[in-house]
């Protein structure tokens, strides 16, 4: 297995939320992505993070640490989607959440290019009655290219482990079972609470399910609608509905999502 | 008598062996039934070999030396490696697979080895791996030879459902599972190395957990999974 000798290309990006006296203390501190508060509530806030530089480019280690406190909810929006350009690159999420904190991240695709390698890790740490719900999007390869290649590893704990998986696929390599001909796997994965599966969702053993689809194109999932319905089934035990404004003015084309290295960042 | 671990490492490989591993296609008949040509055959037992049938080989390590290591013995270890399996395993269609072989297996190990370590902390239906790893633990079976004894039975497994899909001339499928278990060899050795359940191999085949899931919702099939 390759072991990319990167090393982080700049401080790491931290957001964290803990119980304040009136709202909640929001911590930000700009990495290579910025993070901008958007709202925040007695026990809540959302942060919108954008690219605060070009990414990913060849040799970028990029580094996440998020930190919710108890009883905190912390709802990030991707501003962009990112794309891993020609080279290795790397990026690592790790999140804490603390006893009967909420995480939800709906992540926008992560792209890499035909000759772009990329690893990706995120770890997640659940506290007593934490709960998390993440979107992840990965494409292999931009739209009319063959190729691209991800080490994608997802863990997830609480107490003990909830879901451990790493996908190694090639865009360039049809692998049956794996990612078959698709180019895109999209994935609603929820963690620590059971969300309402159909038929098809796969039901983790621990608390917890996975939607996922996979596809040529990311347009073509339905996820959007999972997403609704399993982020309402989370907040459902958070009291009286959540005055934070549920429009989505970040939202680009899913397809072809805005390319973090042209410059487009948070204000 | 006690019989070797070399000899009963052959047993539990054996198609003959009474355990109801017939009725197992090892994922192939969902391949097939969700629509993967046949001719993708040697890819999609490669990559299984890595995928699936290395989180098992794991998890059959981590169960021996939860045995063997005793203060994991009552039962707490066992249940820790099945926890690190079932979440290696996200599909409740291939965990349910993996626990009916591993009722049958359990049935046919407490007849022999009736007080095995760890065998009565192994419940009704344990993940397959877990009892393949109390065995080894009890008759002193070499971590390596368990690793390719999982990975041998999980293939062999698929191919022989695949000769009865799909006819073709038995010794292509002899090729097969040579050429699926050949292709994982480098990476046994780490696998054998592992102790803690955290080590277990977790690499996904998120296509097959996908074709697993249709394939138990399916009337059509002629195998359990």
């Amino acid at each position: 297995m390759t072991t990319l000798a990167t090393t982080p290309t700049a401080e790491p990006t931290r957001i964290s939320v803990h119980p304040g006296e009136t709202r909640v203390r929001v911590g930000l501190v700009t990495g290579p992505l910025a993070p901008r508060l958007i709202d925040r509530g007695t026990s809540s806030a959302t942060v919108a993070i954008a690219a605060a530089q070009m990414l990913l480019l060849d040799g970028d280690a990029v580094l996440i640490e998020i930190e919710v406190g108890p009883g905190c909810t912390l709802d990030i929006e991707d501003v962009g989607g990112t794309v891993a350009y020609p080279g290795t690159s790397s990026w690592e999420v790790r999140a804490r959440v603390g006893a009967g904190g909420r995480l939800l991240w709906r992540g926008l695709p992560f792209v890499v290019t035909a000759d772009g390698d990329s690893r990706r890790r995120t770890e997640i740490v659940l506290g007593p009655g934490a709960a998390a719900l993440i979107r992840e999007t990965l494409v292999l390869g931009r739209h009319g290219e063959i190729g691209g290649r991800i080490d994608a590893g997802l863990t997830a704990t609480r107490t003990g482990p909830l879901l451990v998986e790493r996908l190694v696929a090639s865009g360039a390599f049809p692998g049956p079972g794996v990612l078959g001909t698709h180019r895109v796997i999209d994935s609603v994965i929820a963690l620590g609470y059971r969300p309402p599966t159909v038929p098809g969702d796969l039901v983790l053993e621990q608390p917890g399910a996975v939607a996922r689809r996979l596809g040529q194109h990311t347009h073509a999932s339905d996820l959007d609608a999972v997403w609704a319905a399993w982020r309402a089934t989370l907040r459902e035990d958070d009291g009286p509905p959540s005055n934070v404004p549920s429009t989505e003015p970040w939202t680009g084309d899913r397809d072809e999502p805005a390319d973090r290295a042209s410059g487009r960042t948070s204000p | 008598m006690t019989p070797s671990a070399g000899t009963v490492a052959m047993m539990l490989a054996d198609a003959r062996l009474p355990s109801g591993g017939h009725a197992h296609s090892s994922g192939m008949e969902p391949a097939l039934l969700g629509g993967m040509p046949p001719a993708a055959s040697a890819e999609f037992l490669a990559l299984r070999a890595r995928t699936t049938a290395l989180v098992d080989a794991g998890t059959a390590v981590a169960a021996m030396r939860a045995v063997l290591d005793g203060s994991l013995i009552q039962g707490s270890g066992l249940a820790a490696v099945e926890t690190a399996w079932a979440a290696r395993t996200p599909s409740l269609a291939m965990r349910t697979a993996s626990r009916d072989l591993g009722r049958g297996l359990l049935r046919l190990a407490r007849r022999i080895w009736p007080t095995a370590e760890g065998i009565d902390a192994l419940g009704g239906a344990p993940a397959r791996p877990l009892v393949l790893g109390v065995i080894a633990a009890e008759v002193g079976m070499g971590a390596e030879d368990l690793v390719r004894l999982a990975v041998y039975d999980d293939i062999a497994s698929a191919v022989a459902a695949l000769l009865k899909l799909d006819p073709r001339d038995p010794v292509d499928g002899v090729t097969l599972v040579l050429g699926a278990c050949a292709s994982v060899e480098p990476l046994l050795a780490p696998v054998a190395g592992i102790w803690s359940p955290d080590d277990i191999p977790s690499l996904a085949a998120p296509q097959a957990e996908a074709w697993a899931e249709q394939h138990a919702a399916t009337h059509r099939r002629l195998f359990r999974g």
